[in-house]
C-alpha cells in the first residue's frame, strides 16, 4: 500500500492501536522515502503552513460547481464543517490518484504561486483526486488536517518497522525537522549518526487528580514529593556543546524569546537537560501570571519589556547530567543532583522548585487551601522513587473558583455536534443587564445538553448565524481555574478553563452572581478599581 | 380545489375520496410502500402494488383488507383514475398516478434511480404536478455506483475474517437489508440476520426475489463468529462472542459528522433514496411544471426549483426517516 489517503482512511476506521500500527508499517514498507517523510510529518501532528482560509476554499468550490451562497450555507448546516462541505460539493468522484504525497505537498501545496495560479492549481488537483483525497488535500490547504492517531502509536509503528528503540525514535522526532528523504533515512537508521544536540526529551504528561480522597489513592505520604505549581511556561533547558536551547512543552524552540535563560545557562555545566517553568518574577516575588502573556510569542524582546516583566527559570527536574540520560534514576536522586546544580550555579534567575514539608495528607490538604492567596495553580505530586514518567506525575489543582451565571446564548457544536446547541455563553449581572463572563461546552451530561438544546430552540430571542440568544431563565454554576483582566472581553475579565459544574435548578436568574462579585476574585486586588 | 391536498391525515384526493400514505386511520388508503412512516395500521381498505403484496401482508397482518394493482394498470376510485408505477425504493414501492378531468398528479413516495436487484427500477411518469420527496435534496449528497459500495463491503468482510472479527452491518429491516443480502458475495462466509430482517426476507422470497441463504441470530454459533456477516437493524442487539467490526449502510454516512454520531467504525454510503442529481433528474423526467416537495430538505429544494422556473410548494408531511428509523 502506497496511497496516503488509503492509510488515513484505514487509520480513521481502525478499532485498536495494534491495527493502526500494522497499517502504518504496511505503508512505510511500500512508500518512497520522500513520501514516508511527509506521511510521518503529517501523522505526528505537525502542520504545514496554511495556504488559504476555509472561506476562500469554499468560495473556489462554489465558483467551480456553480453553487449559490445560500445553498452552500444550507449544506454547511447539514455538514458542520466548511472544508468538508466544499469537498462534498465537488463533482463526480474520480478513481484514486496515484500522484505521490510529496508531490501534493511540495508542488501543489507549498510551492509559491500567485493567487490566480493557486486557484487554477487547486481546481486541477481536484480533478485528479477522489473524494477522500480531496478531503485530505483541502484540509491540508486550510491548515485543518488532523491525523487522529497518538504520537505514541506512530512512534511504535516506526520503531517496529525500523527495529530501532522507541525512545530513540521519539527523541529523533522531537523538535524541528524537515520532511526530507534524508530525515526519513536518518529516522529509521539503526545507528545514532550525528544526533542533533538541541533535542529535548519527550515531556511526560502530568495527570490531573480528580478525587479529594488522595490518601486512598496515593497511600504513604512520605513516599511522595509535593511541590507548588504556578502555571508558568513549562520548558526544558538543553545545554550541549556550549549551546543552549529552550523548548516548550509543545516542542517549540523558544530560546530567542527568553534572553534571560541564555544568561543563566551560561553558569551551568555543559551536557545537561533541565525541566522547569518560566515565571514572571519581580522585586523578589511572583508577579500575577497574566503578565506572561506579554512575553509569549514575541519575535523581538526589548530591554524595556524585559525590565517590565523579567522571567526566572524554576527548575523542578534534571533529565541529563554529564551527557548521560538520567530519566530512569529515582526522583529523590535526581532532586539531589538538581539541588547541587542550583547551589553551584551563580545566577539570580535560576530557582529551585519549592517543595512542601509534609508528614500527613492533612498537611497537603492544608497547603492546597492556601493556593489562591499564594497565586499558585495547585500542587504537583511525584513519587520519590519514580523515574521521569507520566505514571508518577500528578497535578492537584486548587479548588476552582465558582460563580452562578445565567445562560445568555448558545451556539451549534462543531463537527459531530453540529445538530445540537451545546456551546454556551453565560452572563452575570451588571446593573440590570447581563454581561458575558464565560463560554464553554464542557461539564454537562448528554441528557442535560439535549434538554438545554430544546430550551434554546423554544426560547430563541435572536439568531446570529450559528448563535441563538435566549431569554434569561436557566442558571448554572460555572467553575474556572483562574481569571485575569482583559480588554478584549466586554466584562473586562477573562476566565481560565471555564466549565459547567452544576445546573442550579434551585436558583432564579435574579439570584445569579454580579460582575462585582467576580471582580472581587481578581488576584491583584489593588487593580480592581481601574476596571 | 387542487386534485390532491394535504390534510391533517395526509395527502387527500377529494374527487376520489381516498388518501395517499395517510398517518391517521382512514377508510381508503393508497400506500406507496411499507415503511412505517408511510402507512398506518387499521385503515378499512388499502390499495398497494401487486409486487408489494407479501411485504404489506407481513407488516399489516392477515386481517387487513389489502387490494393490489399491478404496476401500470389503471383502476377507478369513485371515478378518479388511479395507477401505480415502480419507484425503485424497496420491493413493491410505487409512485401513485392520479388522473381526473384531464389533470394528472403523481405522488412519488420514496424513490431511487440506482439499480437494485430486489425491486423494479424507477419509471418516470409524465404528469402536470409531481410530488417528490427531498430526503437527500442537498448537492453534497452524491452516490457512488452501488457496485463499488458492494465491492468495498465484500473487501471489508474478508479483511475482518482475516483479523478474526465478526462483520456487523447495520441496515433497515425492510429494503436495505435485502438489498445488501442480494448484492454481497455470499461465498465469503455464513450470513446471519436479525429476526426482523428474516421476517422481511421471507416476504421477499415469497415474492420471487432471490436472496442468499440466511440464518437467524439465535442460530449463531461461537465457532462461526469470526467468519460471519451479521445484518441487523441499528437497534437490534446480539450476543457478542468476540471482536467485531461495525458499519452502517446509509446515505447519511456521506458526512463525517453523521458517521461519528452513529459511533460506527465504518460507513458505507448506500441509499434507497435519490441523491441531489437523481432528485432533479426525476423531477425533469416527470415533465411537470408544478412540483410539491415533502420529506427532508423541503425548503432547499423548493427554493432551488423556484429559481429554475418551477412552481414549487413545500408540504409538511409526517414522513420522517429520522423518527422512525427507516429510510436513509
Amino acid at each position: 500500500m502506497h496511497d496516503f489517503s488509503n492509510l488515513y482512511n484505514i487509520l480513521l476506521e481502525a478499532s485498536d492501536a495494534r491495527e493502526k500500527i500494522d497499517v502504518i508499517k504496511d505503508y512505510l514498507s511500500d512508500a518512497a522515502p520522500a513520501d514516508a517523510a511527509w506521511a510521518i510529518y503529517l501523522l505526528s501532528g505537525k502542520r504545514p503552513r496554511r495556504v488559504m482560509s476555509g472561506k476562500r476554499l469554499a468560495s473556489i468550490a462554489m465558483e467551480t460547481t456553480g453553487t449559490p451562497l445560500w445553498l452552500f450555507e444550507e449544506c454547511y448546516n447539514a455538514v458542520g464543517d466548511m472544508v468538508e462541505t466544499a469537498t462534498l460539493l465537488l463533482p463526480e468522484d474520480t478513481p484514486a490518484s496515484a500522484v505521490p504525497l510529496h508531490v501534493w505537498m511540495e508542488d501543489w501545496l507549498l510551492a509559491e504561486m500567485a493567487e490566480k495560479e493557486r486557484q487554477q492549481s487547486i481546481v486541477e488537483a481536484w480533478r485528479e483526486l477522489n473524494t477522500i483525497q480531496r478531503y485530505i488535500f483541502n484540509k491540508l490547504l486550510t491548515g485543518g488536517f488532523r491525523s487522529g492517531i497518538t504520537k505514541r502509536t506512530l512512534v511504535r509503528a516506526i520503531a517496529e518497522f525500523s527495529s530501532v528503540d522507541t525512545t530513540l525514535i521519539t527523541h529523533r522526532l522531537e523538535g524541528e525537522w524537515l520532511p526530507t528523504p534524508a530525515f526519513y533515512e536518518a529516522l529509521i537508521a539503526s545507528e545514532q549518526v550525528g544526533e542533533d544536540v538541541s533535542r529535548p526529551y519527550p515531556f511526560v504528561e502530568i495527570q490531573v487528580i480528580e478525587t479529594r480522597d488522595v490518601q486512598d489513592e496515593f497511600g504513604d505520604v512520605t513516599q511522595w514529593q509535593v511541590e507548588w505549581t504556578w502555571g508558568g511556561i513549562r520548558v526544558q533547558v538543553v545545554k550541549r556543546e556550549g549551546q543552549v536551547f529552550v523548548w516548550t512543552h509543545g516542542e517549540v524552540l523558544v530560546t530567542r524569546q527568553y534572553p534571560e535563560i541564555l544568561g543563566l545557562a551560561a553558569t551551568l555545566p555543559d551536557s545537561i537537560v533541565l525541566e522547569g517553568d518560566l515565571l514572571p518574577w519581580k522585586d523578589g516575588q511572583l508577579m500575577p501570571l497574566d503578565n506572561l502573556q506579554k512575553r509569549v510569542n514575541r519575535k523581538n524582546v526589548s530591554k524595556k519589556l524585559m525590565a517590565e516583566v523579567p522571567l526566572v527559570f524554576v527548575a523542578c527536574d534534571v533529565l541529563e547530567v554529564n551527557g548521560e540520560d538520567v530519566r530512569h534514576q529515582p526522583l529523590a536522586w535526581r532532586r539531589e543532583q538538581l539541588i547541587k546544580l542550583v547551589q553551584t550555579a551563580d545566577s539570580n534567575g535560576f530557582h529551585l522548585s519549592e517543595t512542601i514539608e509534609i508528614s500527613h495528607w492533612d498537611d497537603v490538604h492544608a497547603a492546597r487551601i492556601t493556593c489562591r492567596e499564594r497565586l499558585a495553580e495547585g500542587l504537583v505530586i511525584k513519587h520519590k522513587a519514580s523515574a521521569y514518567s507520566s505514571d508518577h506525575w500528578w497535578k492537584w489543582k486548587a479548588e476552582p473558583y465558582k460563580i452562578n451565571g445565567v445562560l445568555m446564548s448558545a451556539q451549534r457544536g462543531e463537527g459531530d455536534q453540529a445538530n445540537l446547541y451545546r456551546e454556551y455563553t453565560f452572563g452575570v449581572w451588571d446593573d440590570n443587564s447581563l454581561v458575558p463572563i464565560a463560554k464553554t461546552d464542557t461539564g454537562l451530561s448528554d441528557s442535560d445538553i439535549r434538554e438545554i438544546d430544546r430550551f434554546v430552540r423554544q426560547k430563541t430571542m435572536e439568531r446570529f448565524g450559528p448563535v441563538r440568544t435566549v431569554a434569561p431563565a436557566l442558571v448554572f454554576e460555572i467553575g474556572f481555574d483562574g481569571l485575569r483582566r482583559s480588554k478584549r472581553h466586554k466584562s473586562g475579565i477573562a476566565v481560565e478553563s471555564p466549565r459547567v459544574t452544576g445546573w442550579r435548578l434551585d436558583l432564579r436568574p435574579a439570584d445569579a452572581d454580579t460582575l462585582d462579585t467576580v471582580r472581587a476574585l481578581l488576584p491583584d486586588k489593588h487593580n480592581q478599581e481601574i476596571l | 380545489m387542487p386534485l390532491i391536498e394535504l390534510t391533517s391525515q395526509g395527502f387527500y384526493c377529494a374527487a376520489g375520496n381516498f388518501y395517499i400514505d395517510p398517518w391517521r386511520k382512514v377508510d381508503y388508503a393508497v400506500v406507496t410502500h411499507a415503511h412505517t412512516d408511510h402507512y398506518t395500521a387499521n385503515c378499512k381498505h388499502y390499495l398497494v402494488s401487486s409486487a408489494g403484496r407479501h411485504v404489506f401482508e407481513s407488516r399489516l397482518g392477515p386481517r387487513a383488507d389489502i387490494q393490489t394493482l399491478p404496476y401500470g394498470e389503471t383502476t377507478s376510485i369513485n371515478g378518479v383514475k388511479v395507477s401505480l408505477h415502480p419507484a425503485g425504493h424497496v420491493l413493491g414501492s410505487a409512485q401513485v398516478r392520479v388522473e381526473h378531468k384531464g389533470e394528472v398528479w403523481v405522488v412519488s413516495g420514496d424513490y431511487k434511480l440506482q439499480a437494485d436487484n430486489t425491486c423494479t427500477p424507477f419509471e418516470p411518469v409524465k404528469c402536470h404536478t409531481f410530488i417528490t420527496e427531498a430526503t437527500f435534496a442537498l448537492p453534497i449528497y452524491k452516490w457512488s455506483p452501488a457496485e463499488e459500495i458492494f465491492a468495498s463491503i465484500n473487501a471489508w468482510w474478508r479483511q475482518n475474517q482475516k483479523h478474526g472479527r465478526a462483520t456487523m452491518l447495520y441496515g433497515y429491516s425492510l429494503g436495505k437489508a435485502q438489498r445488501l443480502l442480494a448484492h454481497v458475495d455470499s461465498s465469503i462466509g455464513p450470513i446471519y440476520v436479525h429476526n426482523s430482517v428474516e421476517g422481511m426476507n421471507d416476504a421477499y422470497r415469497r415474492s420471487g426475489v432471490k436472496l442468499p441463504e440466511t440464518k437467524t441470530l439465535a442460530q449463531l454459533q461461537r465457532s462461526e463468529w469470526s467468519q460471519a456477516l451479521i445484518i441487523t437493524p441499528p437497534n437490534g442487539l446480539t450476543t457478542m462472542y468476540g471482536d467485531v467490526s461495525t458499519a452502517f449502510a446509509s446515505g447519511w454516512m456521506r458526512t463525517q459528522s453523521m458517521r461519528r454520531r452513529r459511533s460506527m467504525q465504518k460507513g458505507f454510503v448506500l441509499s434507497d433514496h435519490a441523491d441531489w442529481e437523481g432528485t432533479l433528474q426525476a423531477i425533469a423526467a416527470s415533465g411537470a411544471e408544478r412540483i410539491g416537495v415533502t420529506h427532508g430538505f423541503i425548503d432547499v429544494l423548493v427554493r432551488w426549483l423556484r429559481g429554475q422556473g418551477y412552481e414549487a410548494t413545500g408540504y409538511a408531511t409526517h414522513f420522517s426517516a429520522a423518527s422512525t428509523g427507516e429510510g436513509g
